[in-house]
């Protein structure tokens, strides 16, 4: 009967360490209530923006009317005008992103940006090829649906801890997906390894990635060809973003690290630009709303203490600082830490 | 949990459901699919070069859209699995969207097998299997 609550003891300290909310997890819930509210609203600005200047490139996508091999979402258009459909739900994406940012308390509006921009991405899959670029915006704007229906209205205790909740959850997620990507490094790091073959864990591993980008889609890089000639001082970036990655998810339970873990991985997505000429914009305004300016951020981004919370190899620190005892964590701030986004 | 499942046959992936595994395999021994162009418009090229070297004739080329090498990888595995519905829904893609450019384009599926450093800086494939030829007529 004490196996499931030792289980589940041992997951929090896993996940959570030293850093973990405490005795009080729902100090300071109004003030992590309207960064959330805030950072909602931004996340439907941006969505506008975003899909307003998304909308000339799925247009000219299909204007030569393509043979689409329809993705599922798009199956209700088989047989109708491209063209016409696709405008139809780009607009109406943008539209309900624009709203949703008017009234964000409106669950069509919410929903129904989630809805088509399901049916906008799924434009360039019918055309051969997922775009990853949107699957973060999809699950974002999915969980955003369910935030609770009488917030901003006097929200009541319950209200503003299901809207934390909720907004809690699209952080797990997103840092997840984190964690699988690094997961996968690590796994065939460790096989190649196992084999004694030459892999993730070599030192030439993200010169020889480079180099198979730049020679596949005929690019330069600003930063590639440099590093493929002296890949060795990619090594070091390389095996330090296998475990920025593979830890994300313990991230989600260590406050003090939103927003320290939202600046490392933007730095990554800018990399993987100067490096590879992959751009992912909306994971990098993503990761602004949602661990940048997280509500649960608790003391400044960087501090001694935050160096003991770091996943797996914060104990090291912590001996090597001569601190043995737990570390206290202050409740979130009253005063500008929170990195809160100014007021809309 | 889906996006860990096997996709559907003919597919990478459940969409929206992903794996997140990307870039997630080095090595020095690259295996890759490749689109070979050997003549355009009824021209021979001076040698046969990949579609993303023909920056000028094609846009998707000059965009370096990713979507194109996922389409020859899905129809390089529809040549090997000889699933014929899919290699002409591949190929109708590749040859009506990717080369919409040009009004006759030859080209191959192939398997290259290389070192990234030697492609890379000398253009060196260590061998090459071609899996069909085609025309866009």
């Amino acid at each position: 009967m004490t196996a499931l609550p030792n289980l589940t003891r041992a997951l929090r300290a896993l996940l959570g360490g030293d850093d973990r909310f405490g005795a009080k997890p729902f100090a300071g819930l109004t003030r992590a209530y309207d960064i959330a509210c805030q950072n909602v609203r931004y996340f439907y600005l941006a969505s506008t923006l975003y899909v307003w200047l998304f909308i000339p490139t799925l247009h000219n996508s299909v204007i030569h009317n393509p043979p689409l091999e329809h993705a599922w979402p798009l199956i209700w258009a088989k047989g109708l005008p491209i063209l016409v459909v696709v405008d139809v739900i780009s607009i109406a994406c943008a539209t309900f992103a624009a709203l949703a940012f008017w009234k964000p308390a409106n669950v069509l509006w919410r929903a129904g940006f989630s809805l088509t921009l399901l049916m906008c991405a799924a434009v360039p899959v019918s055309l051969g090829g997922v775009n990853h670029g949107y699957h973060e915006w999809i699950w974002i704007s999915f969980i955003l649906i369910f935030l609770p229906a009488q917030s901003g209205i006097q929200p009541d205790r319950a209200a503003k801890l299901s809207y934390c909740l909720t907004f809690g959850a699209a952080q797990g997620l997103i840092l997840l997906f984190y964690t699988m990507a690094g997961s996968w490094k690590a796994l065939y790091g460790f096989a190649a390894l196992f084999r004694g073959e030459p892999g993730n864990f070599s030192p030439d591993a993200l010169g020889w990635t480079l180099a198979d980008r730049m020679a596949q889609t005929n690019t330069e890089p600003l930063l590639g060809p440099f590093l493929v000639e002296y890949s060795i001082l990619a090594w070091p970036m390389f095996v330090g973003l296998i475990f920025v990655q593979l830890v994300a998810i313990a991230v989600a339970f260590r406050p003090s690290l939103h927003a320290l873990w939202g600046w490392i991985l933007i730095a990554f997505h800018t990399g993987t630009f100067l490096m590879m000429e992959i751009a992912f914009p909306t994971h990098i305004a993503i990761l602004l709303f949602l661990l940048v300016a997280s509500p649960f951020q608790r003391g400044p981004m960087l501090s001694w203490e935050t160096l003991h919370h770091l996943p797996v190899i914060g104990g090291i620190f912590k001996r090597l600082m001569g601190s043995a005892q737990p570390v206290s964590t202050p409740p979130i701030s009253k005063g500008g830490e929170a990195h809160a986004l100014p007021n809309l | 949990m889906v996006a860990l499942m096997p996709p559907p046959a003919g597919s990478s992936e459940t969409y929206p459901f992903f794996n997140w595994s990307l870039f997630s395999h080095s090595s020095d021994s690259v295996t890759d699919a490749l689109a070979i162009i050997h003549s355009i418009d009824g021209k021979p090229l001076a040698e046969p070069v990949s579609f993303y070297d023909l920056p000028e004739e094609f846009a998707a080329a000059g965009a370096r859209d990713a979507r194109f090498m996922k389409l020859v990888d899905k129809l390089a595995h529809a040549i090997n699995t000889k699933d014929d519905a899919q290699i002409q829904s591949s190929r109708d893609l590749i040859e009506q969207h990717f080369m919409r450019e040009a009004s006759s384009v030859e080209y191959e599926i192939a398997i290259a097998r290389f070192h990234p450093f030697e492609r890379y800086k000398e253009g060196k494939l260590r061998s090459v299997e071609v899996l069909g030829r085609y025309s866009k007529k």
